[in-house]
Formats: structure tokens, C-alpha cells, sequence
């Protein structure tokens, strides 16, 4: 959590999309700001960007007001995926409230994407948060592609860790909401754990939930 | 969830911390454009933080706290959408404009600007429009700068440590290996010449052993016909005394007999041609120095015998006494050559166990020195004695002494003071290795021109093991 003000009624959450370089974390957040209804949302910034690649991060906030006025926050990240940035892939993780792996399916990927969830491991643990614990998805992007992992294979490699596994293609969409909500489904039980969001501010899951996933009125249906 | 200090402490930054306006903007990013406002007719502007409060200002007002504790009423009552219109009292000429500025999706901040009436309404517009969208973007490029900043200095401050710390690491492998390199060659050095000490020695230990093997093996052989010799001259005397008195017998028997005078003188002249007389008194001395001669030889083969222990096992009790004695025995040719006083004053003193024959060749080699040590008729005085769990042995001559330059150094292998090929600098060298081997030591004395004394030192069983590299048989 990046802040808990209680006397400014203010929580202010963060959710990562971490994962190997070119794995499509920053087009997640890209559809996303189409996807999210514009009243639940503020703007995408992305910081200096290098032959479209992140070096820095790339931010997307998110707004939610509590029946009892508590105002929450919710920024989610990207991390830089190249092997170079592992400083910045530490500042961006910590604190953090939920992650998404955002893995490339491409067979010629697997390697990248072991090392780069072995970096998750080991950051995470750098930076004081206990990956058992912390909210985590999985998505296996770039679906569209030919010479790709099988699904049954993906599922049938991840499903005994408990981690939820979703299939996507950022580039056009498929996937990025149902990743999203997975994550934030899973944020709110880890607050609500700990702060008694629906006790003590009547936040329910569904509406947490609904509102931060709201479809925007073109895309709504989807 | 919430932030824990990591066990190396080094995350203290992250990144997302909320920003406050003062925070990202700073006086010369606003008052250029306060300014212009200004001057593009406004009567008073200000930038507030997100709750009306004024942060900076320019123009006049009558009262710009009033005014600043009515932006923060009108916010308290919801957020202007666009710009909104701050109610005027009735007796106010000029218009208020409040617009907000974002970060992060949030109003982070206000415009609020009086205008007279009398600006058109377009002018009125863009007084607020345009500098919102210049706050807007000054805003987004100082978070942008702030982030990459505060990230590029955290990962090269993070990068600086690192690079210290292998910097740090190097530099001590550095300093090792250079050390390692000068060193080396002169370690070799040390190394192949404490080699060849060892080499030497072991050869020279050989070869002593050798020696020694061969004067046991000579000895032996010679213990028997000795033997037989010595035997057989005592049987001679008895029996040459026996023919010389039966000689003598016929001889006084013939005189006053009535034998042919003519034979009686034939055998007085060949009495007197052989020198018989002669014979008769030298025969006994003959045979008195052959046998004590024979006697002698017989000695010397059996101390030689007892010396190298060629019939005893290698190690056992010793008597150091006996072992002293026989030494002396052994050297008992050179001691009447120097005509040398030997003192002994053996105390009573326990078995000890060892290798006799290793020891009698420390008690050799020190008593050879004793006896070198000067030109004519030396003292050398033998002590021994019990002290403690440990058995002194102390060889003390009257001789010219060590000279305190060269006191540290005779026990090196090879080192010597005699003439070449006099010695070979290895007796005292050999009996050190010797009595360390027995756990022992040998310690010395010695005043220049008065004599050294000799200290070998040797514990008693069942205190320290016999070493087993004691080696040179």
C-alpha cells in the first residue's frame, strides 16, 4: 500500500504488471484505458519510452469513493522488462498490492519468462512482500501468435500452484479486463483482510470491483 | 502489503508516492504566467493547491484572505467540472474564474482570477483556459522529470554502491594476487632450497646409516676369528711357558752329566747362535702384546657391535648411562690422542625408551666437538641427570667456545668452522634432528675462550610420544 491517511479519508493502492521484456505490459494498460469507463479512471502516463520500450514505467490511476467517503486510489504500474532495469523493477514493486504476470507465449519465450518470474521472486522478496501471500495472476499473452505454449499445457504447468492462469491477446483486447479483474478481485480481499473495507467502509467486493472494471459506454458488452 | 525496511535497507524510494503541488511546482514554473496574466488585464490571480488554499499570487485585491477563505468554502462544496464562477458579493466589479489542473486523474490544484466586467467574454475565457493548459502539461513534465529523476538517481546511487562494493572486492583480490606474484618466486626459492636441505640430509643420513651397517657387518666378522685368536694365543703362552721350562730343565740337566763333552759344546754354541736366551725373554712379552692386542680388537668389536645396535631391536629402553659409555668407548683411541680428561658425573637417571643407536650418534658427534674444541689435553665433563619429566644430558668442554656470531647457526645442516674436507657440517645438524625426533631438544652454551656445554634434552615415556619419522637406521 502506497498510503493509508485516515484523518484525509485516503487509501491509495498500487497493482503491478510485471513480466519479461516485449511481453505486452504496457499494451495492457494501453487497452485498458480504452476499455475502463473514463469516470472511474484518470490518464495513462507514460514516461520517456526508448524505440517503444519502457525504461522508466508507465502509470494508469484509478479512482473508486466509498459509500462512507473513503477515497481509494488504486495506480497500477508496468515494470521496465528488460533484464537492465532490475533497480527500477524494485522502486515499481515495492509497496505493491497485487501483481500480474504478464508471460509471452511464444515458445521461443519460455526461457525469458522463467528468469523474469524468478526476478519477481527474488524483487518481491527484496523488497519485504511474501509472494504467497500477495495477490498474483498470470497471463499468457500474445495469444494471436503461431508458435505458441498449448493451453492445456500452460494450465496444466500452473493450475497446482493455485495462481490464476488467463489466456490473452492484448493487441486486440481479448483477455486484458478478465486479467484485470482477476487482479483486483484478488486486491480487494487482500485489503479487505487487513483494513475491513466492507465493515468499516461499506466497500463490497462487488462494488470495488464493478467500478474499477466498468466498461466505457463504446466498448460496454464486451 | 504495508512498506517493511528490507534486511540491506536499500529500497527507501518507491515508486508512487501522492505528490503535492507545492512538490511539483515552483515559483519561477507559475509567476511567468501569473505575470502575463496580469498584464493581459486581470486584476488578481492565484495558483491554489487542491483546497483552495493560495499557494502563490500576483496582482492586487482588497482582501485576498477573504477571498482565499471563499475559494476554500466553495470547494469544500464540490469541484468545478469546468471553470466555474465564484459567487460575487454585491459590491464587487470583478468576475472570479476558479479552474482546476490535474495529476494523476485528480484535481491537484486551481486557477482562481478576478476579471473586470469590462473584459470581453472571449478574453475572459482564454485568461483561464490557457494558462490551465500550460499548468497542465508544466505539471505533467515536472512528475515525468521528478519520476525519471528520482529513479535514474536511485539505480545509479544503487549502481555507484554496487560498483564500490566489486570495486572494494577487486581491489583486495588485487592486492592478494600482487602480493602472491611478488612473493612467489621468492617462496619458490625458499621452498626448493629447504628441498634440497631435506635431500641433502636424507642422503647424508643414508650414507651414515651405510657406513654404519658396514662397520656392524665388518665387526661381526671380525668377532669370531678375534675370538679363535685370542683363544689361541693365551693357549700358546701357557703352552710356549711350559716348552721353555722343559727347555730349561734338560738344559741344567745336561750340564752336570757325563754327556760328550764335545756334544755339550756343540749344543752351548747353538744355544748361544739362536739366541735362545733372547727368545725366552721376549716370548712372553710377544705373546703379552699380542693378546693384549687381540684384547683390544676384541673391545673395539664388540663396542662397535653395541654401538650400532646391528643385534638389538630398534627401539627400546634405554640406559643412557651405558649408551654414554660405550660412546666413550668407541672414541676411546681419539680421547688418548688429545689426551683428553673425561669427567663423568652420571646422576641416577630412569630408562628411557628411544633408538640407542640414533642417540649414541647425538652423544658422538657432540663429545667429537668437546674433543676438537681444543688443541691439547681437554676437560670433558659428563653430566646427567633426572629433571622433572625430562632426562638432562650435559657434554661441557673447556675449549675455545662458540663465538656469539655464529651460535644461531650450528645447527644448520652443513654449517661448519673446520677446514675443508675436515668436515662436513652435519654431526650437530643430525643430532638436533635426532633429539627432536625423541621430542627432545638440545640447547648450548657457550662462553668464548672458557668452553660450551651441550644440554640435550630428553622426556621421559608416557609423556610424549617417540616421534616416528626418527628415521636414518
Amino acid at each position: 500500500m502506497i498510503e493509508y491517511d485516515e484523518t484525509e479519508n485516503k487509501m491509495v493502492l498500487k497493482l503491478v504488471y510485471y513480466g519479461p521484456a516485449l511481453s505486452g505490459k504496457t499494451t495492457n494498460l494501453l487497452r485498458l484505458h480504452d476499455l475502463i469507463d473514463i469516470e472511474g479512471r484518470g490518464d495513462l502516463m507514460m514516461l520517456d519510452t526508448k524505440d517503444d520500450r519502457t525504461i522508466f514505467f508507465d502509470l494508469l490511476p484509478f479512482f473508486f469513493i466509498a459509500p462512507s467517503g473513503l477515497k481509494i486510489k488504486v495506480k497500477v504500474y508496468t515494470v521496465p522488462g528488460q533484464v537492465s532495469h532490475d533497480a527500477t523493477r524494485k522502486a515499481v514493486l515495492a509497496r505493491a498490492d497485487g501483481v500480474v504476470f504478464v508471460a509471452d507465449s511464444q515458445l521461443s519465450e519460455t526461457t525469458n519468462n522463467f528468469e523474469s518470474f524468478g526476478t519477481l521472486e527474488k524483487n518481491l522478496a527484496f523488497v519485504g512482500i511474501d509472494i504467497e501471500k500477495m495477490p498474483l495472476v498470470i497471463q499468457f499473452n500474445k495469444r494471436d501468435l503461431e508458435n505458441i505454449a498449448p493451453e492445456d499445457e500452460v494450465k496444466r504447468l500452473w493450475e497446482p500452484t493455485g495462481i490464476p492462469v488467463i489466456m490473452a491477446s492484448a493487441l486486440n483486447g481479448a483477455g486484458v479486463l478478465e486479467t484485470f479483474r482477476s487482479l483486483v478481485e484478488r486486491a480487494y480481499e487482500y485489503i479487505d483482510n487487513r483494513y475491513s473495507l466492507e465493515e468499516k467502509y461499506l466497500v463490497t467486493k462487488e462494488m470495488f470491483v464493478g467500478r474499477l472494471t466498468k466498461p466505457s459506454a463504446e466498448t460496454s458488452g464486451e | 502489503m504495508e512498506h517493511k525496511n528490507t534486511p540491506s535497507d536499500r529500497i527507501d524510494f518507491f515508486v508512487g508516492a501522492e505528490m503535492r503541488l507545492d512538490t511539483i511546482l515552483s515559483a519561477p514554473d507559475v509567476l511567468p504566467l501569473l505575470k502575463a496574466i496580469i498584464r493581459a488585464g486581470a486584476g488578481f490571480v492565484s495558483i491554489t493547491d487542491e483546497k483552495g488554499r493560495f499557494l502563490w499570487t500576483e496582482g492586487a485585491a482588497s482582501d485576498p484572505a477573504e477571498l482565499q477563505s471563499r475559494t476554500i468554502r466553495a470547494l469544500e462544496q464540490g469541484i468545478p467540472k469546468e471553470p466555474g464562477t465564484l459567487k460575487r458579493t454585491d459590491d464587487e466589479r470583478d468576475a472570479y474564474g476558479l479552474s482546476p489542473f490535474y495529476h494523476e486523474g485528480e484535481p491537484i490544484g486551481f486557477l482562481f482570477v478576478s476579471m473586470p466586467d469590462s473584459l470581453n467574454g472571449d478574453l475572459r475565457s482564454g485568461l483561464t483556459e490557457i494558462p490551465v493548459a500550460s499548468l497542465n502539461t508544466i505539471i505533467r513534465n515536472n512528475v515525468k522529470r521528478l519520476l525519471t529523476t528520482e529513479i535514474h538517481t536511485t539505480v545509479v546511487n544503487q549502481s555507484y554502491e554496487e560498483l564500490l562494493e566489486s570495486n572494494r572486492q577487486l581491489s583486495i583480490f588485487g592486492k592478494k594476487y600482487k602480493e602472491l606474484a611478488e612473493t612467489l618466486e621468492k617462496r619458490v626459492e625458499e621452498r626448493t632450497a629447504e628441498l634440497k636441505l631435506v635431500h641433502t640430509r636424507l642422503l647424508q643420513q643414508e650414507k651414515m646409516a651405510s657406513i654404519g651397517q658396514l662397520a656392524a657387518g665388518v665387526a661381526h666378522e671380525i668377532n669370531n676369528p678375534i675370538g679363535f685368536i685370542y683363544s689361541n694365543l693365551n693357549t700358546l703362552k701357557k703352552y710356549t711357558g711350559n716348552l721353555i721350562k722343559m727347555l730349561e730343565f734338560y738344559r741344567s740337566g745336561m750340564r752336570g752329566s757325563a754327556a760328550e763333552p764335545a756334544f755339550l759344546k756343540q749344543s752351548e754354541e747353538l744355544y748361544g747362535n739362536l739366541k735362545v736366551d733372547l727368545i725366552i725373554g721376549d716370548i712372553h712379552d710377544l705373546l703379552q702384546q699380542s693378546l693384549n692386542g687381540s684384547e683390544r680388537i676384541k673391545n673395539i668389536v664388540a663396542d662397535l657391535k653395541g654401538f650400532s645396535h646391528i643385534d638389538e631391536a630398534a627401539r627400546g629402553e634405554i640406559d643412557i648411562n651405558a649408551e654414554l659409555d660405550k660412546t666413550i668407548s668407541v672414541l676411546s683411541h681419539e680421547i688418548a690422542d688429545k689426551a683428553a680428561n673425561i669427567i663423568k658425573d652420571y646422576g641416577r637417571i630412569p630408562a628411557l625408551y628411544g633408538n640407542p643407536g640414533l642417540l649414541c650418534q647425538v652423544f658422538l658427534n657432540i663429545i667429537l666437538n668437546a674433543l676438537q674444541s681444543k688443541d691439547n689435553s681437554p676437560a670433558i665433563t659428563i653430566r646427567t641427570k633426572q629433571c622433572g619429566e625430562a632426562i638432562l644430558i650435559s657434554i661441557a668442554d673447556d675449549g675455545r667456545g662458540i663465538p656469539g656470531n655464529i651460535r644461531g647457526r650450528i645447527f644448520d645442516p652443513f654449517f661448519t668452522t673446520k677446514d675443508v674436507g675436515k668436515g662436513m657440517g652435519m654431526g650437530l645438524s643430525v643430532a638436533y634432528d635426532i633429539a627432536a625426533a625423541h621430542g627432545g631438544g638440545i640447547e648450548v652454551k657457550s662462553d668464548a675462550g672458557k668452553g660450551s656445554e651441550f644440554i640435550v634434552t630428553l622426556p621421559l615415556p608416557g609423556k610424549t610420544q617417540l616421534h616416528n619419522n626418527s628415521g636414518g637406521e
